[in-house]
């Protein structure tokens, strides 16, 4: 290619012509500008969506990891468990202000189905700051990371929604409904954030896998079923834009 | 955290394990070890992944070649506007990271991070015959230049120096600013105008480790004729492949 010959005007075109032809080397020079500003382009999609991809699958990774901790690490759940075992063994320890008074209502609170009281647990180590995952990690530092990937997934999906690259709209998709913690979407979707990307993903469905609006509805159906608000919500979000879509094809 | 990644799971606490308040206390944490060592791993994870996170937004563009091989007129082309100084002589000695930005605007480090220069100053002091030739000067100056191209919103451009400057000391410091920028470059474009020789091909070798995709051309096809440019074409492609065993796409 040859950037001088892009770039150049009208004369600057004709002079290099003129040389070429004196040479004996052709009157334009071979040139695939377009090819390769075209190439250029391409290449630098392929690693940003490449790139996006990792880090999705990373963060998702991570919020799994969380969910594992938090459900399995549930030490009060635990403490609460074998408080009664070890309780009798205990009494005899007891001095003021941990008198017996504590302990009993402890004990009572326990056997009456409720939670015996952080301010008991804490008498044996036992603090929200110290045991519970959820809270040292902060439920901030997980909303931070579900809210990016959202972020992510919505831009991604935007973009290879513009360029018909459906595959890569229903990857997004799935990293949202990953991210979304179960029956917690509200903790990800409001519509506002939501109504761009669930607009892709049926058009995805529509387009890529031959679904006719009504099976691209029903699909939607399926994967949103986990929550019947959600659900209502978002098919009538979709039958509004689809009104109105259909609408606007019928005034042109 | 067993070795297949999974947490495993502790049983509740039996009372036989505790003889005194004080065993207690000291029995509840260390049950748990797996727990802190997670929860740090994972802030650890996450503080990484979170600062990564912007980063991920524009992919960069990375130019190499020899000097004059017109490195700066392919970005300036592109963008279709003099960004960058073009000259007869060796012209580039610093690397530029062409961002996108409201208006226009250079900077360059100092002391104290990133300083605004003017535009000017910029072009001034990133030609070679501008920047001091002693030998002993440690690096080639790092600039940013910010324009408001809406194809920069997709993608920054680096320009660098020639890697065979002539003047005393260039060729070094420019070889050790591409390695550098090379490290965080997603596309690198390999600019020749002539065929490819060893001196390319072991700097070719470098950056195809880190960079994600590598694009080879041959500009300055306006001083070739038709065949030449098919010879060195097919020689360079047939170099690069028995060489690094790269195939083009």
């Amino acid at each position: 290619m040859s950037a001088r010959w892009q770039s150049a005007g009208p004369e600057e075109r004709e002079r290099i012509r003129k040389n070429r032809l004196a040479l004996g080397d052709g009157e334009v020079p071979i040139t695939e500008w377009n090819a390769f500003v075209h190439h250029l382009h391409r290449a630098a999609a392929r690693v940003s969506k490449t790139r996006d991809l990792a880090v999705l699958d990373a963060a998702i990774a991570l919020l799994r990891h969380i969910r594992d901790l938090e459900q399995q690490y549930d030490v009060r759940r635990q403490a609460d468990h074998g408080f009664l075992e070890y309780a009798p063994t205990l009494e005899p320890l007891m001095r003021p202000p941990l008198g017996p008074g504590v302990l009993r209502r402890a004990i009572e609170s326990r056997q009456q189905g409720r939670r015996v009281p952080w301010k008991v647990l804490a008498l044996f180590n036992v603090t929200p700051e110290s045991i519970a995952p959820r809270l040292v990690l902060g439920e901030g530092l997980a909303a931070q990371i579900r809210a990016l990937v959202v972020k992510t997934a919505r831009r991604m999906a935007t973009e290879a929604d513009a360029c018909y690259d459906y595959q890569t709209v229903l990857n997004a998709w799935q990293a949202v409904t990953q991210a979304c913690r179960p029956n917690r979407p509200q903790d990800l979707l409001s519509e506002r954030e939501f109504s761009c990307l669930e607009w892709c993903v049926w058009r995805a469905m529509c387009l890529q896998k031959g679904f006719t609006y009504r099976e691209g509805l029903e699909s939607l159906r399926q994967r949103w079923s986990r929550n019947s608000a959600l659900l209502t919500r978002d098919v009538a979000t979709v039958r509004r834009k689809l009104a109105s879509a259909l609408a606007s094809t019928d005034t042109a | 955290m067993n070795p297949a990644g999974q947490l495993t799971h502790h049983p509740p606490i039996r009372p036989q394990q505790v003889a005194s308040l004080e065993d207690l206390q000291a029995f509840l944490p260390s049950v748990y070890p797996e727990l802190t060592s997670a929860c740090r791993r994972i802030c650890e994870d996450a503080t990484r992944i979170l600062r990564s996170w912007p980063k991920a937004r524009v992919p960069r563009v990375m130019f190499i070649g020899r000097f004059k091989t017109g490195k700066s007129t392919i970005i300036n082309t592109i963008l279709g506007d003099e960004l960058l100084p073009a000259d007869v002589d060796e012209c580039t000695a610093g690397v530029t990271f062409i961002q996108y930005g409201p208006e226009l605007g250079a900077f360059t480090r100092s002391r104290d991070g990133r300083r605004q220069i003017p535009f000017t100053e910029y072009l001034t002091n990133v030609q070679a015959k501008n920047v001091s030739t002693s030998p002993t000067q440690p690096r080639v100056s790092n600039f940013w230049v910010r324009a408001p191209h809406e194809l920069l919103r997709a993608l920054t451009f680096v320009d660098t120096p020639g890697y065979d400057g002539v003047l005393p000391g260039s060729a070094a410091r420019a070889l050790a600013a591409i390695r550098i920028a090379a490290r965080n470059a997603d596309v690198c474009v390999f600019v020749l105008d002539h065929p490819i020789s060893d001196k390319d091909l072991s700097v070719l070798r470098e950056v195809a480790d880190t960079c994600r995709e590598l694009i080879m051309v041959l500009n300055r096809s306006d001083e070739f004729d038709y065949e030449s440019v098919n010879q060195i074409r097919d020689f360079s492609l047939s170099v690069v492949h028995k060489q690094l065993g790269l195939r083009p796409s």
